[in-house]
């Protein structure tokens, strides 16, 4: 069987700062995973090396049987929120068009068709020609989720898509992303442990090593801010 | 008093110029790269020195200072986007001394140049109305090839300012797009130097592109409007600068911030509301 992610003894260090140490991981084709990990624990680390953005200092990643550079077009990414430019001039239809954009002097055809496709099933029509900055925290994170699905990937890369979000935003990109099971791989980065136990097939946490975990055990433990002790039985969190 | 002929040479010489600063400024300040294009700007200094050394000492002719500023500048473009795409942890610090050796080669050039050296103080704050038809010609032709590179590349151009990771995922050559953004900001450099000198063109590369960015939402509308503007700091500059008989280079870098400064207290209303799409 060929895993949409798999990786062996995966290490990486930013000099001699070692951030991921001997990872093992196996993820299936349209499953819906989440990352969680303490902040520097190297779950950004691990999407940057997913992308091939970066590589391992020891170890294997393949995408589908593929190494991740190969596989770069069949990635949808969705960055943290704080990290787009929100001054830039850009309304939010020429947004979700870039993400179908090719090394070419214009754009595939079709294009604009498939842009306003995923704009109203983000629920972005009556903003699509509102500027990209005057969005929400909620309809941005939308639209640069719209940005991903446009080129049709097989493999969703999300970097804390629900955070700085309002609630009815969050659980709106929930559901859509949980709508992608069977059919996309999703990976999501997250700190909203609540939200996603019931949605998630499978929570790997991210703190040097990948641990993983089935989500109805490790909620109420993480939410805990448990990260740095072991995993405690259901019984034992239920008691504290 | 546009019907003096060297005043029109002038005018026409300023709104060339504008679609140089208009276009190439709008992405210098949407992918925050003004310090860059000052290194550049400065740092041409010193091939062009180097050109007017050579021409006078060995009487070379044709071996025009714009010739050795587009050469100082396209060199030092690719220095400096290899800085940036290698150095990342010392990028500035680095560029910095690009800007001040290039100076410091271009300064020590014309000094020992032989005769006057007026060409130094036009070449650092310009002179417009030293525009000739030759230069017209040289100014109108690069502003084509720019337009060309840019309708050709608008798009990849837009994917690297606005998020390199996801131009990178969509197979874009950001590294080698990032250096053809350069070598464009160094021949609007160069076709900024006779109106406004190397040491004030910064002024037109950015200002009229981050006041337009106050009004406009599309990228495409921000360089319409910033040519626009472009256009005003050069006209307007030229024409106070005759009636107060100041130097143009100065009078329209300075006109340039005069109004920049007066629409920033309204920042934050255009901003949440531009109105032109």
């Amino acid at each position: 069987m060929t895993f949409a992610v798999q990786a062996s003894r995966l290490s990486f260090s930013y000099g001699k700062r070692q951030v991921l140490e001997e990872g093992e991981l196996t993820i299936s084709p349209g499953q819906f995973i989440a990352i969680i990990g303490p902040n520097g624990g190297g779950k950004t680390t691990l999407l940057k090396l997913l992308l091939g953005f970066l590589r391992p200092t020891k170890g294997e990643i393949l995408l589908f049987g593929k190494s991740p550079e190969k596989m770069r077009q069949k990635i949808g990414y969705v960055p943290q929120i704080n990290r787009s430019d929100r001054d830039f001039p850009i309304t939010v239809l020429e947004l979700v068009m870039l993400g179908a954009l090719w090394n070419r002097p214009s754009y595939p055809s079709g294009t604009k068709e498939a842009a306003l496709y995923w704009i109203e099933e983000l629920g972005l029509t009556l903003h699509r020609n509102h500027s990209f900055a005057s969005l929400s925290g909620g309809l941005a994170q939308r639209a640069l989720l719209a940005r991903a699905l446009i080129s049709n990937p097989d493999l969703l890369l999300l970097d804390e898509p629900t955070a700085s979000v309002d609630p009815r935003s969050k659980e709106f990109i929930l559901e859509k992303l949980h709508s992608f099971r069977k059919k996309k791989t999703v990976l999501l980065v997250t700190h909203d442990l609540s939200m996603i136990t019931e949605k998630v097939d499978k929570v790997f946490c991210i703190q040097k090593t990948i641990t993983f975990y089935h989500p109805q055990d490790v909620c109420q433990h993480f939410a805990m801010g448990l990260y740095h002790a072991p995993l405690l039985s259901r019984e034992e969190v239920h008691v504290q | 008093m546009f019907n003096e002929s060297f005043l029109q040479m002038a005018l026409w010489g300023g709104l060339l110029a504008s679609i140089a600063s208009g276009t190439v400024g709008s992405f210098v300040v949407v992918k925050r790269i003004s310090f860059l294009a000052g290194s550049i700007s400065h740092s041409l200094l010193g091939g062009m020195g180097i050109c007017l050394w050579l021409q006078r000492t060995y009487e070379i002719t044709w071996l025009h200072p714009l010739i050795g500023a587009f050469l100082g500048a396209i060199a030092s473009a690719l220095l400096i986007g290899y800085v940036h795409l290698h150095y990342r942890e010392r990028e500035d610090a680095v560029i910095g001394a690009i800007w001040s050796t290039g100076m410091a080669i271009g300064v020590i050039a014309i000094s020992l140049t032989p005769g006057t050296n007026v060409e130094l103080m036009n070449y650092l704050f310009g002179n417009i109305l030293w525009i000739d038809k030759q230069n017209l010609l040289f100014l109108a032709l690069l502003d084509g090839g720019l337009i060309l590179t840019l309708l050709f590349y608008y798009q990849r151009l837009l994917s690297l300012c606005f998020d390199e990771e996801q131009a990178i995922l969509r197979g874009i050559p950001v590294r080698s797009l990032y250096l053809l953004l350069l070598v464009l900001v160094s021949i609007s450099v160069v076709l900024l130097i006779q109106v406004i000198g190397t040491a004030l063109l910064i002024a037109l590369l950015t200002i009229p592109a981050t006041l337009a960015s106050l009004f406009t939402r599309r990228f495409s509308s921000l360089i319409i409007a910033s040519i626009a503007f472009s256009a005003l700091f050069n006209v307007g500059g030229l024409s106070l600068s005759y009636f107060l008989d100041w130097p143009p280079g100065s009078t329209i870098a300075l006109l340039s911030a005069l109004i920049y400064f007066s629409f920033l207290p309204f920042k934050n209303r255009l901003y949440q509301e531009p109105y032109l799409t």
